[in-house]
């Protein structure tokens, strides 16, 4: 590839620079210093390599457009590439024979040449192949010369891959990646394992869930039917109890009178209602006739006005009317001041234009909208000429002011001119940029010697603080490098004996660590062990006691609730006994007494009859009782009749009541032997479960406490369980500890015996102070790091030497200018002295030239105000004709305004202004007169209404026969007096209302009077009705016979009632034979049988409670299994690192073959090939140095360094060599390195910066010849050359070399073809 | 005859592990969260499914559950759902496949009366409307992992209920479209020449239809479980109604899964920064996501990143990562669970090949092992005998493949380029 056509924009010192025609042979670019050499080059570079992103410190970079370059490629084919910025963004541009092609086209080029590469290969100045001589680029070069141009060092690529695949993976140690995610997958897999088990069981688990929910099931419909049954003996019971009452019923019928049943219905209350009523009835009439008599009374006090009545509507509308009068009243006279104040208006308005002004002679004058619009665009015109005319006058003395300026300045500069003097410099402008540049490489070596002493300092410092570091045995300095040679040949072995005893150390301390843990693990279990013993120093209780105790406790409940039940039933069978009392034989007192009277009657009659012979005994005047035998027998045979009857008997009834209390007494004594049996067993049980007392609260008290025992028993049974599992471990810790004792043991020998051969190997290399195996790596680092700063120290003393020499050099050229020379003054100046003087000629040379510039600008200046002032007299005369016009325009316009006042019958002398207000004082004028009239015609409408309301209220006052209201301070209150005969005439109204209202409610009252009186009548007929029909004669027996028939009532009703009740219970059965199946005993039978079913259902609640327990125990673990989210995590947690594993053991695998391939190749590579680059430098040296250096070799070690062999075969380091020799050799090895490139990749061109000037005259010769044969293509490919310089002899001698070496010159940012 | 709507699904995994999930992905625990309730999530949506459409049945053609992980979460969804269908009158009809063959204890549960599941002998089920057959469905449970007889020859036509629409339910290897072909395989021919109208098939976890006539489809996976499960996942909604001749199946895919893999690729040619690739990245994830469906609430994707370039993507790509984590929080979520760069250097390794330094020698070496299969084999072992010999971690790692190997080759010529050539500028 060579460069055919350049294009710069704005790079720079280049604003545009075009080149074509340039040849792909050598060409030379020759300018002076600062002509723009360095950027041309530099421009290049980043035509090729890309412009940074930061332009800070490049070459000004004014455009976005860089610029382009023409290449003709190898193939022949035509590239134009170029490059601008856009949006802060590069953009590569390529077009191939025309054609846009991919930017990345030239990465391929370029073949993996870097911007630093191409830099320090390809492009380089002067300066830039000094830096070369830096120790890392010497180590770049040696690499590229040894394995390929632009690669790494292979060594540190695997030590990279090395470290890489070390962090992922290792079969040795256990922290890496993968080592350490291989074990959380193992922890994680048993984790799952044990998971699954445990998951595995759920459907066992389910069966017996589903197992307890069928037992309980059963055991509810167990509990069910005894339920059922219980309560069906409840309802047997609920009936026997019905039937008992509906018996007692019936017993109490019979006691009551037969007649009591005969009663009027509902008779009591009836009664009492209408004994009520009438009560009411009675109050409510006297109430009324006193009501009526108020009422008379009330409207023979009333009395009223007729004629006020009628004038009553009048004086209600004209109150209407009041709100209006009051308003006129009030606006009469605001009106009238009004009126007056418009008046006054419009004449001071008429005196404003005039005392001959009028409202006629305004509305005679024309003020039509077109007569206004005409004096309105005359005067604007009229003012527009005013103002033109005022402009030029203004523009005219502006002229005249100019005018006079400019010629004052024209004097000024003629003036300045002739004082400024002519003066020539003592150099000219070559030698002056000569001067100057050998000024700036003295300053820059005067700056730079401290730095190279410094850096010499430095050096020396770090070799001793090196070597002080090692500990070196003491002999002379020449001998430290021997050491830290052999060293260095030896630190392979060193190596290996430090990783052997860090190895053993390592082992010692997984030993040391392994005791340690196990002695953790046993002294947690001793720990765990005591933790235990102490946890269980509490008594435990004897288990089968404790099974016993919650026996007896729970037969305890069961006996206390039966207890409690039979306590209850003898308290109600007491009750039951209390309640009846003892059945008692029959015995009718009243019958028996009966009996007696009339058995006493009859003999009485007998004795009167036998003994006083009176036959009969009147009782009233018309009744009497005979006295003989038959009625004295008959009384006496009634009353014998009646004892009889009445006399005690034991009747069938009797018979059966007795039995039954005989019956319930024996339930009662066996009940209450049964509750002892029970007391007895319980004192027992109670003893048996060690309880005090029988209260609830005791017995729960004693039921947790069982339970807490059992609690104890079980975590007892725990505890000897762990503690034989604890001790067993133990036991077995033990014995490992003991395994690891040993073998730490064996393993502090092996890093005794490893650290004695540690020992002996660096003894005996010489090192006195042995450092720790540890840091044998460091060390050896340190090692290498002495050897270095050795070599640093020898370059720095070489440099420093060759600073001074260019120093003296330097100064020697300065005195060779004859300005300076000439103003020395002595033979031997000092170097201060001289510079002195270079600075004062360069001073004075500047000096002259700053004279000259500020003639050239006088002078400018004069030409300059001389062509103004001619400029402003042609201004001032144009101005005087434009003043002119503008008056005669201003004289028609004044005439115009004139003319159109005179047509409105205006003063002519009136200006634009007061025209206008005249004007719109006629039409305010106009306004106001239309306002007057209106005024006055309102005022008159309310004078009118305010007479018209006065006379309408003193007709009504004359018609009422009222008086007229009296003025008072001349006004008349016409509005008061209307109030007041208003209230009159509503205060009669309201009277004539309420006597109307009155004779319409004594109308009715008299009505009511009426039937009030009725209504008492008809309840007294009703009253003595009812008694009629109750057979009494007044209200008190009346009372007394309705109680009796009410307790037939209700016995009678609550019998069938209950009739009614057993008549449902016996369902389908008949009554009768429902009832006959009841029987007195039943109860007892019924009552045995609900305590065993009570007992029944205590026995299945207790099985459902275990049931229960079982189950909720058992869903609680269901409901754990189904709602565990664990095993899920974690399965997803092991995939996660299974996949991780994979990628990393991917990756591992990737450096791995990496790693492998490339210690493969680079074997092959070291055994098989001899560096072909290293070949190619060798011969450019040798003809560069004229054989006096025969070539350059490297060792195939890590080291890689460099050595140059001599005439004599011997090979030393290029730190030896003279700075020229160092440049030729670093320029041979890029030459090489070039060679080597293009053997592979597109050759490229080759730019080169003044690179000859420490060449002595035969080397740089050569080497142009060598450059010579590069660029016509001696080492296969041909390469093109650009070469700058500032010396026209490089030209000569590059054309020696290449007669078509191509010339072109550069001079201030410009280049053009040379001869 | 009034049409037929039933649904089919297949291959719920419920609770089973997603695979291909970095541990030490950002938030990686709040991902596993998410992951394990999606097959949850899409079950419901199922349900949700089926009671919406009010179906005829619902089909389940195997691998419900992962057997050998003994999710009893998984096992009371499954109860719920059919339950849940019961109330509906839905009837399901379900087949076991190689993940939980009828032997395992997911199945050994309390079904309500609307579930049908299929034993290891063939048998057929009529399905009644009003009393009169309409459906009869003929189906075979797999009785273990690694069934390799041909189950579909089992499969003929009810001649008795000639009219009525017959499906047929199997999880099966249909001509070797998995990577497992050892799953009782068949042929697509051996599925049409069984006489039945349609069949619904298991196995496969990407939803595809092989025939129309017989309608023979596989639903695919409920959700995705792997990068390789790309796409929407779900069920298939089937209309079969009959005309003049045989059954006409309609079908209709419905989308469940509520997290959806993807691999998205972008392309870095030409790209000069990270910044720039981040950007290009973005656009592209935006782009996938804006083409999610509504129903998704997560896109978890692998990025590949493709074409030549001169950055070194290899220590850049973790700090890409961390710029794209608040992608994580945005709605629908992005997860980027995987970067692979297929990247090829600036220079191809062909021509990289023929340079004639220690580059260029390596590769050749490469290219001659990878051709050389003793070489290849002798070379792989010894560079890989440090991890191989750690027998753990071996049963852990895939087996290397022809395939496997030469990509590796491949890669590790790119680190030696990559390595060698550190510190290039391009």
């Amino acid at each position: 590839m060579y460069i055919n056509a350049l294009t710069i924009h704005d790079f720079g010192i280049y604003e545009h620079v075009e080149l074509s025609g340039l040849g792909s042979g050598i060409s030379v670019f020759l300018g002076e210093n600062e002509a723009g050499k360095s950027t041309c080059l530099e421009f290049l570079r980043c035509m090729f390599t890309g412009f940074p992103q930061n332009l800070v410190g490049y070459p000004r970079a004014k455009a976005e457009s860089f610029g382009s370059l023409g290449l003709t490629l190898a193939s022949g084919d035509a590239l134009n590439l170029s490059r601008q910025r856009e949006n802060n963004q590069e953009i590569i541009r390529l077009l191939r024979n025309g054609r846009e092609v991919p930017a990345h086209l030239l990465d391929e080029l370029l073949a993996g040449v870097s911007r630093e590469r191409f830099a320090r290969v390809f492009g380089f100045s002067l300066g830039e192949l000094e830096k070369a001589l830096a120790l890392e680029d010497v180590q770049d070069a040696l690499t590229s010369a040894s394995f390929g141009a632009g690669l790494r060092e292979p060594a540190s690529v695997l030590k990279g891959l090395s470290e890489d695949m070390g962090t992922i993976f290792s079969a040795k140690s256990c922290g890496q990646v993968l080592n350490l995610a291989l074990a959380e997958y193992e922890r994680l897999s048993t984790s799952i394992t044990a998971r699954c088990e445990e998951h595995a069981g759920y459907n066992r688990l389910a069966a017996n869930v589903q197992d307890l929910r069928t037992r309980l099931q059963k055991a509810t419909e167990r509990e069910h039917e005894l339920n059922e049954e219980q309560r069906l003996l409840e309802r047997r019971l609920d009936a026997w109890q019905l039937w008992d009452e509906w018996r007692a019923l019936g017993l109490q019928l019979e006691e009551i009178p037969a007649d009591a049943c005969r009663f009027p219905e509902n008779g009591l209350l009836r009664m009492e209602e209408l004994e009520r009523e009438e009560r009411n009835l009675s109050y409510t009439l006297a109430r009324q006739e006193e009501k009526y008599r108020a009422l008379l009374e009330q409207k023979d006090a009333l009395q009223v006005d007729g004629l006020l009545l009628l004038e009553l509507p009048l004086l209600l509308r004209l109150t209407e009317n009041k709100s209006r009068y009051r308003e006129n009243l009030s606006r009469l006279e605001p009106q009238k001041a009004n009126l007056r104040r418009l008046e006054k208006e419009l004449r001071q308005t008429l005196d404003r234009l005039g005392p001959e002004w009028n409202c006629e002679r305004i509305h005679q004058t024309d003020l039509s909208l077109f007569s206004h619009n005409a004096l309105e665009a005359t005067a604007i015109d009229l003012r527009a000429a005013q103002s033109s005319h005022e402009a030029a006058i203004a523009a005219m003395e502006e002229s005249n002011l100019e005018e006079e300026a400019a010629h004052a300045a024209l004097e000024n500069a003629q003036s300045e001119l002739a004082q400024l003097p002519e003066s020539a410099a003592l150099l000219d402008e070559s030698q002056r940029d000569d001067l100057r540049h050998t000024l700036a490489r003295l300053e820059e070596a005067a700056r730079q010697l401290p730095e190279k002493e410094q850096n010499r300092e430095l050096a020396k410092n770090a070799f001793l603080r090196a070597t002080s570091q090692l500990s070196l045995p003491e002999t002379p300095e020449t001998n430290h490098a021997e050491v830290l040679d052999t060293l260095l040949d030896a630190q392979q072995k060193v190596r290996e004996l430090a990783a052997s005893v860090e190895k053993a150390l390592s082992d010692e301390q997984e030993a040391e660590k392994n005791e340690s843990n196990l002695q953790d693990r046993l002294g947690d279990i001793q720990q765990r062990i005591e933790a235990l013993k102490e946890a269980h120093q509490e008594e435990v209780p004897d288990r089968n006691s404790l099974d016993a105790q919650a026996m007896a406790l729970r037969r305890l409940r069961t006996l206390l609730q039966t207890q409690t039940h039979d306590a209850e039933t003898l308290d109600i069978m007491r009750a039951e006994l209390a309640s009846e009392a003892a059945p008692k034989s029959e015995k009718k007192t009243g019958l028996i007494v009966l009996g007696s009277l009339l058995a006493l009657t009859g003999s009485a009659i007998l004795l009167a009859h036998l003994i006083l012979s009176i036959s009969s005994l009147a009782l009233t005047d018309t009744l009497s009782i005979p006295i003989n035998l038959w009625s004295g027998y008959l009384v006496l045979f009634a009353g014998v009749l009646g004892i009889w009857g009445g006399s005690p008997r034991n009747s069938e009834e009797f018979k059966k009541r007795q039995q039954e209390w005989q019956r319930k007494e024996e339930r009662l004594a066996t009940l209450k032997k049964k509750m002892a049996q029970q007391q007895e067993e319980l004192e027992k049980l109670a003893a048996q479960a060690k309880i005090p007392n029988l209260d609830p609260v005791t017995l729960d008290a004693v039921e947790v406490r069982i339970n807490r025992d059992r609690e104890y028993c079980i975590r007892s049974e725990h505890y000897h369980q762990g503690m034989a599992l604890l001790k067993r471990e133990r036991d077995s810790l033990a014995s490992k500890l003991n395994q690891a004792q040993t073998e730490k043991r064996q393993k502090n020998d092996a890093v005794q015996q490893a650290r004695l051969a540690w020992h002996e190997c660096l003894e005996g290399l010489g090192i006195t102070k042995i450092p720790d195996a540890a840091s044998a790596g460091s060390f050896l680092t340190r090692v290498e790091m002495t050897r270095m700063a050795f070599v640093s120290l020898s370059q720095a003393e070489l440099a420093q030497k060759a600073l001074a020499d260019e120093q003296t050099e330097l100064l020697a050229h300065v005195q060779s200018f004859a300005a300076v020379a000439e103003g020395l003054n002595t033979e031997n100046p000092e170097a201060p002295e001289i510079l002195a003087r270079a600075q004062t000629v360069l001073q004075l040379c500047r000096e002259a030239d700053r004279l000259a510039e500020q003639r050239a600008q006088a002078k400018a200046k004069a030409d300059s105000c001389q062509e103004l002032c001619q400029r402003l007299a042609k201004r001032r005369s144009d101005a005087s004709l434009h003043l002119e016009k503008m008056a005669s325009a201003h004289a028609a316009q004044s005439e115009r305004w004139q003319t159109c006042l005179k047509h409105l019958g205006l003063d002519a002398k009136l200006n634009p202004q007061t025209a206008s207000e005249a004007l719109k004082c006629m039409q305010d004028c106009l306004a106001l007169e239309s306002t007057v009239e209106n005024a006055k015609e309102v005022l008159e409408q309310t004078q009118s209404e305010v007479q018209s309301f006065e006379q309408t209220l003193a007709e009504s006052l004359t018609r009422a026969g009222q008086a007229a209201p009296v003025a008072a301070e001349g006004q008349v209150d016409w509005l008061g007096c209307l109030d007041h005969l208003l209230a009159l005439a509503q205060h009669m109204e309201r009277k004539q209302q309420e006597s109307e209202l009155l004779d319409k409610r004594l109308k009715e009252e008299e009505k009511e009077l009426g039937m009030c009186r009725a209504e008492h009548d008809k309840a007294q007929e009703e009253i003595d009705d009812l008694l009629a029909k109750a057979d009494c004669a007044n209200a008190e027996a009346f009372r007394s016979k309705a109680s009796q028939h009410a307790l037939y009532e209700k016995t009678n009703l609550a019998r069938k009632e209950l009739e009614s009740n057993l008549a449902v219970l016996a369902g389908s059965q008949s009554l009768q034979d429902f009832l006959l199946g009841f029987e007195q005993d039943e109860r007892a039978v019924q009552e045995r049988r609900n305590d065993q079913i009570t007992f029944t259902l205590q026995n299945i609640e207790q099985e459902k409670s275990q049931i229960l327990k079982d189950l909720a125990t058992s869903e609680g673990k269901l409901e754990q299994l189904a709602g565990d989210e664990s095993l899920a995590t974690s399965l997803q947690q092991r995939a996660n690192l299974k996949s991780e594993m994979q990628e990393q053991a991917l990756q591992w695998m990737r450096l791995a073959l990496a790693q492998a391939l490339l210690k493969k190749t680079r074997e092959q590579f070291e055994r098989e090939r001899q560096p072909a680059i290293l070949k190619t430098a060798s011969e450019m040296i040798q003809r560069i140095t004229d054989n006096r250096w025969q070539g350059v070799r490297m060792s195939l070690d890590q080291t890689r360094t460099l050595r140059l062999q001599n005439a004599q075969g011997d090979f030393l380091p290029p730190e030896v060599l003279s700075r020229g020799t160092q440049e030729q050799v670093f320029l041979a090895l890029r030459l090489a390195y070039i060679v080597g490139h293009a053997e592979y990749a597109e050759p490229l061109p080759l730019l080169m910066d003044e690179i000859l000037v420490n060449f002595d005259r035969g080397r740089a010769r050569r080497t142009a010849l060598e450059l010579a044969r590069l660029a016509s293509g001696a080492y296969g490919n041909t390469h093109q050359i650009f070469y700058f310089t500032c010396h026209p002899e490089s030209v000569e001698l590059l054309r020696e070399q290449d007669a078509n070496t191509s010339l072109y010159l550069v001079e201030n940012g410009t280049i053009r073809q040379g001869s | 005859m009034k049409a037929i709507r039933y649904l089919h699904a297949s291959d719920l995994h419920l609770d089973a592990p997603f695979l291909g999930i970095c541990q030490r992905l950002p938030n990686c625990e709040r991902l596993n969260q998410k992951l394990h309730d999606a097959s949850f999530t899409a079950l419901s949506r199922l349900e949700s499914l089926c009671l919406e459409q009010q179906v005829d049945f619902l089909v389940l053609t195997g691998d419900l559950t992962n057997s050998e992980e003994q999710s009893i979460r998984a096992r009371l969804a499954l109860v719920s759902l059919c339950q849940k269908l019961a109330q509906a009158q839905i009837p399901v009809l379900m087949v076991c496949g190689k993940h939980d063959p009828l032997a395992s204890a997911v199945y050994d549960l309390s079904w309500p009366e609307n579930v049908t599941l299929f034993k290891d002998t063939m048998a057929q089920v009529p399905l009644r409307r009003q009393g009169d057959v309409y459906a009869i469905i003929h189906g075979l449970s797999l009785s273990k992992h690694n069934e390799s007889r041909n189950l579909s020859q089992c499969f003929s036509r009810d001649q008795s209920h000639n009219d009525c629409f017959q499906l047929g339910l199997l999880h099966a290897n249909v001509q070797d479209l998995e990577e497992d072909a050892s799953c009782a395989p068949c042929t697509l021919s051996d599925l049409q020449n069984s006489g039945l109208d349609a069949w619904a098939l298991g196995s496969l976890h990407k939803a595809c239809i092989l025939s129309d006539t017989p309608f023979i489809a596989y639903a695919g996976s409920l959700q995705g479980r792997a990068s390789h499960e790309s796409g929407n996942h779900g069920c298939y909604l089937i209309r079969a109604e009959k005309a003049d001749g045989p059954w006409n199946c309609q079908s209709t895919f419905h989308a469940l899964a509520p997290i959806v893999w993807q691999t998205v690729r972008v392309s870095v040619e030409g790209l000069q920064d990270i910044g720039q690739l981040r950007n290009h990245v973005i656009l592209a994830l935006e782009k996938a996501r804006s083409e999610l469906s509504a129903q998704v609430n997560c896109l978890i994707v692998r990025l590949v990143l493709t074409g030549s370039t001169g950055l070194n993507l290899e220590k850049q790509s973790t700090a890409l990562l961390n710029d794209l984590v608040y992608l994580q929080n945005e709605s629908p979520e992005i997860w980027i669970h995987d970067l692979r760069l297929e990247t090829s250097p600036l220079v191809p390794l062909q021509r990289s090949r023929e340079r004639d330094d220690l580059l260029g020698a390596c590769l050749r070496e490469a290219e001659r092992i990878a051709k050389d299969s003793q070489a290849q084999a002798a070379f792989f072992d010894e560079a890989l005998q440090e991890l191989i010999s750690a027998s753990p971690l071996k049963k852990l790692l895939p087996p290397l493949d022809e395939q496997k190997r030469q990509q590796l080759l491949i890669d590790a010529q790119k680190i030696c380029l990559a390595r060698l050539e550190d510190g290039r500028v391009h």
